[in-house]
């Protein structure tokens, strides 16, 4: 399998189709960083779309292709909080819902889960990772190891870790 | 603690079950990113380096940085929301669609004017709404030299000047879609880059039509350009308007062509008193009929059999055909409905099935009737999207009481000499049509004999083939009436028969058989099943 850095390098050769595979590699974990923060699935997926949309006009300034994941993670983490501070001022102003693009809000995410990714989000970089590449892209751990070039000693080590962090975290809130 | 760990396990297997069983996003975002030039990598520069590794340099690195981020994420920052708000502060608000109309929105005061006209200039039509005092206004070169003027209460819809701006104020607010989405994407007119907003409904089982795109300026945010799609989604029923921002606009209909110096005639299609209590009368005997039941239409050529439970409501109609699937065969049936309803489905052909589920209307054609020359062979399946009372549209027996949705002047007349004293006459007469029916008042209102007239050379002519009589007047178990017979004398055709029959809620449940009650009216279903079988889904924009 090819990784990360080796599909960035293609893209940045000229094929937009690598794009679109290194897309669905991160796309749900993309979609749970927006969900931790906007809590809605409708506004979510538009907003994973945005940041993919973003990412890829960027893409040229990423220094290090292995990082896509993070760095894709992080742009759409920027782009949920924008929209939930523009929502927000918009309720304080009080101003007509136009409804055309308007998430609407018929696919909350229920309370456990959004607790259960406030913590996913909370881990360090590396284990976070780990975590969304194995439990939320559905990736066996040698795949996550290819994808993120870590041993796969490194990678079954990370997610024990990142268990442990997640119990911990948990139980504290 | 291994218990803790398994149940972790489990907790990140479901979210992450849950979320790979969102829909994916991958090809909207891949369809607006090949729209998008080739992404480089972008080559380091140093600016003087001597001066960057002061601190003045340093902040002016990082002015320049912030400078750039937010130039290369400004566009992308646009969402439709901030379009529509741009107009707020503009007086006036002009679009200029490709059929030749124009909309002209006076945002300050609340008012919208409307013009079209013909390209040989036969047909023209000018129109002023004044949504502060509800008065409506206008002008049509078919109407005779006058103007009309009708009063109208302000609905809460449309709120905002966008609304007012774009039209179709008249109808959203009462069907508006409960899901739409909007993606963005990159695009050109005329050499200039923009950006493009897709709208599209999404109807059940997730099918989107596009209804709408909005193109906007990602400077200014003002929006340039809008196409509205009113058709199945085949891209072959919009209309394009260009944007403009006037300072001032017309005054008056005069101001768009109407001639000056017309009479304005108010409340035009005013309904009398009189007939306006018959009217209703006819609304309520519609209303009164029972809420289950089983109607069996039958003709010499098709067969339809409907079920109709509270809002829920299925038809299917049969017939034969030849084998070119051009000319229908003609059909006999057992006497007894009991026996047509049940041998149907083993001696006739499957033309169509109709459901409504009081938000859509799915149509699903089997591709085994008539073969219209314009369309190809093969099962189809439309899904419109209707509001609460489609229902009386669908009911077979619905043409029996006239009057549900027509609105004109309307009156009643004394009856001529010949006619039974008990009948009521009722007259509809707009500019070139007239619609005459004599209703019985003692059977709920039932139109049995109906007449329609155009006007021709400034004389009525009446249409005969439009004539229609209703007759064998039956009474349901639970006291209503309805007409078994309906023929129409001004043409050569069959008359239709239709059986009528109350249902028990064990009868209905017996109708829909294994499947179950739900299943028989669902709509989704049968798009489901349609859709396994390959037919081809339209899904009808707003």
């Amino acid at each position: 399998m090819e990784s990360d850095a080796e599909l960035v390098r293609v893209v940045l050769n000229g094929d937009r189709q690598a794009y679109g595979r290194l897309f669905e590699r991160h796309e749900r974990s993309v979609l749970a960083v927006v969900l931790a923060v906007l809590g809605d699935y409708h506004a979510a997926q538009d907003v994973s779309q945005d940041a993919f949309v973003k990412a890829y006009r960027n893409l040229g300034g990423l220094r290090k292709g292995a990082s896509f994941g993070p760095w894709v993670r992080e742009i759409a983490r920027h782009e949920a909080i924008d929209v939930r501070r523009r929502a927000s001022q918009r309720k304080r102003v009080e101003l007509p819902d136009n409804g055309t693009d308007e998430p609407p809000n018929d696919g909350h995410i229920d309370e456990q889960n959004r607790l259960l990714l406030d913590a996913v989000t909370r881990l360090p970089k590396h284990e976070q990772e780990v975590i969304m590449l194995h439990y939320f892209e559905d990736h066996p751990v040698k795949t996550v190891s290819e994808m993120t070039g870590r041993p796969v000693g490194t990678v079954t080590m990370q997610l024990s870790r990142a268990r442990s962090h997640l119990q911990k975290s948990l139980k504290e809130s | 603690m291994e218990k803790e760990s398994e149940r972790l396990d489990q907790r990140l297997e479901s979210l992450g079950g849950l979320l790979r069983s969102q829909p994916s996003v991958t090809r909207r975002a891949m369809r607006a990113i090949e729209q998008m030039p080739p992404v480089k990598r972008h080559r380091p520069v140093i600016f003087m380096p001597s001066v960057a590794r002061s601190g003045i340099g340093l902040a002016a690195c990082f002015l320049i940085g912030v400078f750039l981020w937010l130039g290369l994420g400004g566009p992308a920052n646009i969402t439709l929301a901030d379009v529509q708000k741009s107009i707020d502060s503009k007086p006036w608000v002009l679009i200029r669609y490709d059929d030749g109309s124009q909309e002209w929105a006076n945002l300050r005061e609340r008012r919208s004017f409307f013009t079209r006209a013909d390209p040989d200039g036969r047909n023209f039509y000018a129109g002023m709404r004044d949504h502060v005092q509800g008065i409506w206004r206008s002008y049509h070169s078919n109407w005779g030299r006058q103007i009309h003027e009708q009063p109208f209460t302000p609905r809460p819809y449309p709120q905002t000047p966008w609304e007012y701006a774009v039209g179709d104020w008249d109808d959203r607010g009462i069907e508006r879609f409960s899901r739409t989405v909007v993606e963005k994407l990159s695009d050109n007119i005329k050499g200039r880059d923009v950006v493009r907003f897709d709208t599209y409904d999404v109807g059940p089982l997730g099918f989107r039509v596009l209804a709408q795109q909005v193109w906007a300026d990602p400077e200014t945010r003002l929006p340039i350009r809008i196409r509205k799609y009113s058709g199945p989604d085949r891209g072959d029923r919009s209309t394009t308007g260009d944007f403009s921002f006037p300072e001032t606009g017309p005054s008056s209909i005069h101001d768009l062509g109407a001639p000056q110096d017309l009479p304005i005639v108010v409340n035009w299609g005013v309904i009398e008193p009189a007939a306006q209590a018959v009217v209703e009368a006819a609304k309520q005997a519609l209303r009164r009929l029972p809420q289950s039941t089983r109607i069996i239409q039958k003709s010499k050529y098709g067969l339809s059999i409907s079920y109709r439970s509270g809002n829920r409501f299925r038809q299917e109609s049969y017939g034969k055909t030849d084998a070119g699937h051009s000319t229908p065969l003609a059909l006999e049936f057992p006497d007894d409905p009991e026996q047509i309803y049940q041998w149907a489905p083993g001696h006739l052909t499957l033309f169509q099935v109709c459901i409504y589920d009081v938000q859509y209307e799915y149509t699903y054609d089997t591709g085994e009737g008539l073969w219209d020359s314009s369309t190809a062979p093969g099962a189809t399946l439309r899904v419109r999207r209707h509001g609460e009372d489609w229902m009386d549209a669908l009911l077979p027996i619905r043409d029996q009481w006239p009057f549900i949705t027509n609105v004109g002047p309307m009156k009643v007349l004394e009856n001529e000499p010949g006619t039974p004293p008990s009948l009521i006459w009722l007259r509809y007469e707009g500019l070139n049509l007239r619609r005459d029916w004599r209703l019985d008042p003692s059977r709920d209102y039932i139109c049995v004999r109906q007449f329609e007239f155009s006007k021709k050379a400034g004389q009525w002519v009446e249409d005969e083939s439009r004539q229609t009589e209703r007759t064998d007047l039956t009474r349901l178990a639970s006291g209503q009436w309805y007409a078994r017979t309906v023929r129409n004398p001004g043409i050569i055709a069959a008359p239709r028969q239709f059986d009528v029959k109350v249902l028990t809620e064990a009868e209905m449940e017996e109708v829909a058989g294994t499947e179950g009650f739900t299943a028989f009216f669902s709509g989704e279903k049968l798009l489901k099943g349609a859709t396994d079988n390959g037919a081809t889904v339209t899904f009808w924009a707003r």
